[in-house]
């Protein structure tokens, strides 16, 4: 009862995509092994914000995806722009400076608009427009970002269910609560099963062929520490507690080459309200990048960046970064109540301190030096501008403070209306960008330069393609451009 | 209490001493989580998880609009939350006002030994009372299964005198469930329990000719209320007449009359199976009045194995059981009230749309062009092989006629509410909860909350599960028509958003 054809160790998106594609491409028996248990299950796809980002030449092309849409909007294909493969390709470059791999990234680019096709007919994803966080708002109309029209419906949690779903329907068997803890290799050079660990303890699953879709290693402190170093460290974790790194460390193990950038993820300011790992419920909503409208202040009660030095899309990263600096690793963001409609929708996800006067609010947050606090509050206002001065919340405004040591040199309102706000930053890390070295067909790469018989990988751990940052909406297709492919290679090679 | 002696007496052995609601205490302060079954379980996630649902449709509606307006009324200080907005009062308010929303619409769950519905005297109740003292899933899967028990065995006794009678069982048997899932929840021991069972007997209200109103909805807000107001008050230290229930002057004498009720249904075969894994535990699929529902299938059946298209139906011939009929049987429905009694409204619409959602009885949506001209071709009338006195009250068969003469047909024989052999699909529950919870809640925050009340039994401090059902009033954006920029009017560039 343990044979299989095809073994898929992991469950979020390039997982599930690359077990429907076995199926699809003639394994009979597959099978899904998930670490977490069912009410935690999929990976980081629960928590991602199902955007699809794919090269197209006519936006018309799009209403293959997105059937009725011109039901709700009327002008809907006049607003977007075409996204060809050399813009994708460009973008790709372009953030990670032209390190991306030059074979895998063509592959993705080349394969994106095919694989959302393919997520819809054959995965079952609804997909809707991307509206809410893609489309910006200019001269009282909106217009669309660049490759960025069309998210999952639901998002993340809308496309883990949906891939679920189907795997269900196609009679994938799922087992939850299952730890891939070791890959079985024969004395052939072929890795022929996987020990797992589950509740009745350990036992042996065989197959012809192996997947490895089960994430990075961004909720492992130690390999964090080791590889990104102390700083992100000491992040919080922004998705699932599950992606330990265990499948790149039981790959390595039996000789596959590490590849991409190691020391690379992706982090952002999140909310401090909860503990090592943000909520489940609370999906991608952890972000807390409005700051560009207020200020941020340490416990020591000191502003450490400049908030307004560009748009949050230029200074998440580094300031992410510079608050896991800070001591505890956290900082206030303090709003007024003039700003305090322009916060991104995601703060609803926490309460905020909120107080009639400076005074009162700095009574109530956790500063470790009042005075301070207070002090560069004061400050920063009789150096800060007033709204008639050009505050400007949709492009940079270049309303600057006039004479404070650490300049806030765009957005520089003064934070004079009651009520005030008070929300709690840290670091938080979304995922890695170390991987495996694969081939075109996701079969993975030893040390010695030569594939690995019967091991293919797919998703976060497929490295090489992101360094410093990623284009967003990458990454899903990514991890089903990559499962596609790795289901029908681990099919083929039965 | 003397625990020495309970842990060594089964309830049997001892009944002889107590009264009926002493020895229904007993029973409800030894029920363990660990009693509780997979199906228990299953069963209980599914009916909390779609009157959660249903009381987020039920937050706009005037009746709990009226209530939240009313001078008193949820202005008590307290960390329970008014479900679908950022409001946050004592329990017993936040149980009066969601416990009025969710039988605001008549679309929660029934059952029909209860004749009346089971899960709404319990939810609001119990999640106002997690939010204040902390809880896990499986804590008030436990309180729930428990009260439905409790609810549902008072029903075999006095049923259905009871509900013929005029009384409104959901609300006037429900007080008992809610009082025993409270003293349960909040782990009160026996004594306190069968007080808090007493004093709730005493508060028991509710008349069936309020059906069709706002009232009706309050009775179940009262529900909620009363008895956690019960439970608070014997957890205080309050007392009541033991004999509440049997006495000459107490609840079966006084609502139901003597000789109208058998109390040795209270306990016969106690726990065996529990009542919410009764095949009569049923859910409403579709927010119409529930006589539809069979031929509703009957279509949907149609539409999706045969691929019936509307345009391409000459005739649509609708036969129901008759008593399902009577008050279903407005063929020009000119009202949204009347649409959801309409069967040739509700048959139609399936048979053209594939769905019935909220908003097909809101506004001019029985007017629907496309609607009106199948309403032109239909017909209905009583099956003539389902007798009135029949076992099976619940059929009907829907007969459609193609413009090429090819007549398809779909019959059912009983079919009450879908649950038993019959439960709802994850996507159909899916569907309802998501067409209730847009009434009341950001897009954002449905799916998160769907996905983990479907582990509800996994959740380990529900606190956090209802910070998905508030509404935050800070953020709030008015909504406006989105216009697009023409293509070439502006650069596209890179997005601003931060995965």
């Amino acid at each position: 009862m343990n044979q299989y054809d095809v073994i898929v160790v992991g469950a979020g998106n390039a997982a599930l995509a690359a077990a429907v594609s076995a199926k699809e491409n003639g394994a009979e028996r597959v099978v899904v092994i998930e670490k977490a248990p069912r009410e935690m299950r999929g990976g980081n796809t629960h928590w991602s914000g199902g955007v699809l980002r794919f090269a197209f030449d006519d936006p018309r092309e799009i209403g293959e995806l997105l059937p009725d849409v011109e039901d709700e909007f009327e002008n809907f294909y006049d607003g977007v722009s075409p996204y060809s493969k050399e813009d994708f390709h460009g973008d790709l470059m372009r953030v990670t400076s032209g390190r991306t791999d030059p074979v895998l990234s063509k592959l993705l680019v080349h394969n994106s608009f095919e694989t959302v096709k393919w997520m819809k007919s054959v995965g079952g994803i609804k997909m809707e427009p991307a509206i809410t966080l893609s489309a910006v708002k200019k001269d009282n109309v909106m217009v669309w970002a660049r490759g960025l029209v069309v998210r999952a419906e639901h998002e993340g949690v809308g496309l883990s269910r949906s891939w679920f779903a189907t795997a269900e329907r196609l009679g994938i068997e799922i087992r939850y609560g299952t730890a891939a803890t070791e890959l079985l290799i024969g004395d052939d050079g072929r890795v022929n099963g996987v020990k797992v660990r589950d509740d009745d303890g350990m036992s042996v699953l065989n197959a012809r062929s192996v997947v490895l879709g089960c994430g990075g290693f961004e909720a492992n402190v130690q390999m964090r520490t080791q590889h990104i170093g102390p700083l992100v460290g000491a992040a919080k974790v922004r998705g699932t507690p599950h992606n330990q790194g265990d499948g790149l460390r039981m790959a390595m193990n039996v000789g596959a080459m590490p590849w991409g950038q190691w020391s690379g993820c992706h982090a952002t300011p999140i909310s401090a309200d909860w503990g090592e790992f943000a909520p489940r419920e609370l999906t991608d909503r952890s972000n807390r990048l409005s700051y560009v409208y207020g200020v941020m202040l340490n416990r020591k009660g000191r502003r450490f960046v400049d908030e307004g030095e560009d748009g949050a899309l230029f200074t998440y990263a580094k300031f992410g970064r510079a608050i896991l600096a800070e001591p505890g690793a956290k900082a206030w963001q303090i709003f007024d109540s003039r700003v305090v409609h322009l916060l991104e929708p995601r703060y609803q996800t926490s309460k905020p301190i909120t107080a009639n006067s400076l005074e009162e609010l700095v009574e109530k947050v956790d500063f470790d030096n009042r005075d301070q606090a207070l002090k560069t509050l004061d400050e920063y206002n009789a150096h800060a501008r007033e709204m008639d001065d050009g505050f400007d919340p949709t492009k940079k405004d270049g309303l600057t403070s006039r004479g404070l040591a650490m300049e806030k040199t765009n957005w520089a309102l003064k934070i004079a209306k009651p009520p005030f706000y008070a929300y709690s930053a840290t670091g938080g890390i979304t995922f890695t960008f170390g991987g495996l070295k694969v081939n075109e067909t996701a079969q993975v790469i030893g040390t010695d330069w030569r594939p690995i018989k019967g091991l293919f990988c797919c998703g976060e751990m497929v490295g090489g393609l992101f360094y410093d940052n990623y284009p967003a909406g990458t990454g899903l297709v990514s991890g089903a451009t990559f499962g596609r492919i790795a289901g029908r290679s681990a099919a083929a090679a039965n | 209490m003397n625990a020495v002696s309970s842990s060594k007496t089964s309830p049997e052995d001892v009944s002889a001493e107590l009264t009926l609601l002493q020895n229904l205490a007993q029973r409800v302060h030894a029920f363990e989580k660990r009693q509780l079954t997979q199906l228990a379980i299953a069963q209980a996630r599914a009916c909390i998880l779609d009157a959660i649902g249903v009381t987020l449709a039920g937050y706009p509606e005037p009746c709990t609009q009226i209530l939240l307006k009313t001078p008193g009324v949820a202005t008590a200080l307290g960390l329970a939350l008014i479900f679908g907005s950022a409001r946050h009062t004592s329990v017993l308010d936040a149980a009066l006002i969601n416990g009025t929303a969710s039988h605001a619409l008549d679309f929660d769950d029934f059952s029909g030994v209860m004749g009346g519905h089971h899960s709404v005297p319990l939810v609001s109740t119990l999640f106002a009372l997690a939010e204040e003292r902390g809880g896990t899933g499986e804590d008030l899967i436990a309180a729930y299964v428990i009260g439905v028990e409790v609810e549902i065995r008072l029903a075999r006794a006095v049923n259905f005198h009871h509900y013929d009678k005029g009384w409104h069982p959901t609300a006037t048997l429900g007080i008992f469930g809610t009082a025993a899932a409270a003293c349960h929840f909040m782990k009160l021991d026996r004594a306190q329990t069968a007080m808090a069972l007493c004093i709730a007997a005493s508060l028991a209200s509710g008349l069936k000719a309020n059906f069709g109103t706002m009232t009706k909805p309050l009775h179940i807000g009262q529900c909620c209320r009363n008895g956690l107001l019960a439970a608070l008050l014997a957890e205080g230290g309050f007392d009541a007449a033991t004999d509440a229930f049997e006495h000459q002057q107490g609840f079966l004498n006084v609502f139901n009359g003597p000789g109208t009720f058998d109390t040795a249904k209270l306990f016969e075969n106690w726990g065996a199976p529990w009542e919410i894994e009764a095949k009569s535990i049923a859910l409403k699929q579709f927010p119409c009045c529930g006589s539809t529902h069979p031929a509703i299938m009957m279509a949907l059946q149609l539409r999706r194995e045969d691929k019936v298209k509307a345009a391409d139906i000459s005739r649509i011939e609708v036969l129901p059981h008759g008593r399902r009929l009577r008050h279903t049987n407005t063929p020009h429905p000119q009202t949204p009230l009347d649409a959801k009694f309409s069967v040739q409204y509700v048959v139609a619409r399936a048979l053209r749309y594939g769905v019935l959602r909220l908003k097909d009885f809101e506004g001019e949506a029985h007017l629907d062009s496309e609607i009106q001209r199948l309403l032109e071709i239909t017909t209905a009338s009583p099956h003539p092989d389902m007798a009135d006195d029949a076992e099976d009250q619940w059929g009907a068969e829907v007969i459609v006629t193609l413009k090429d003469g090819t007549r398809l047909a779909r019959r059912v024989d009983n079919l009450v509410g879908r649950g038993g052999d019959n439960p709802m699909s994850s996507s159909e529950m899916w569907d309802k909860f998501n067409d209730c919870a847009s009434r009341s809640l950001p897009r954002e925050q449905i799916a998160p909350l769907f996905e983990r009340l479907e582990t509800f039994e996994k959740v380990t401090e529900i606190a956090q599960v209802v910070r998905l059902l508030e509404v935050s009033e800070l953020h709030k954006a008015p909504a406006k028509k989105v216009v697009f920029a023409p293509r070439g009017a502006h650069e596209a560039e890179e997005t601003t958003w931060v995965p």
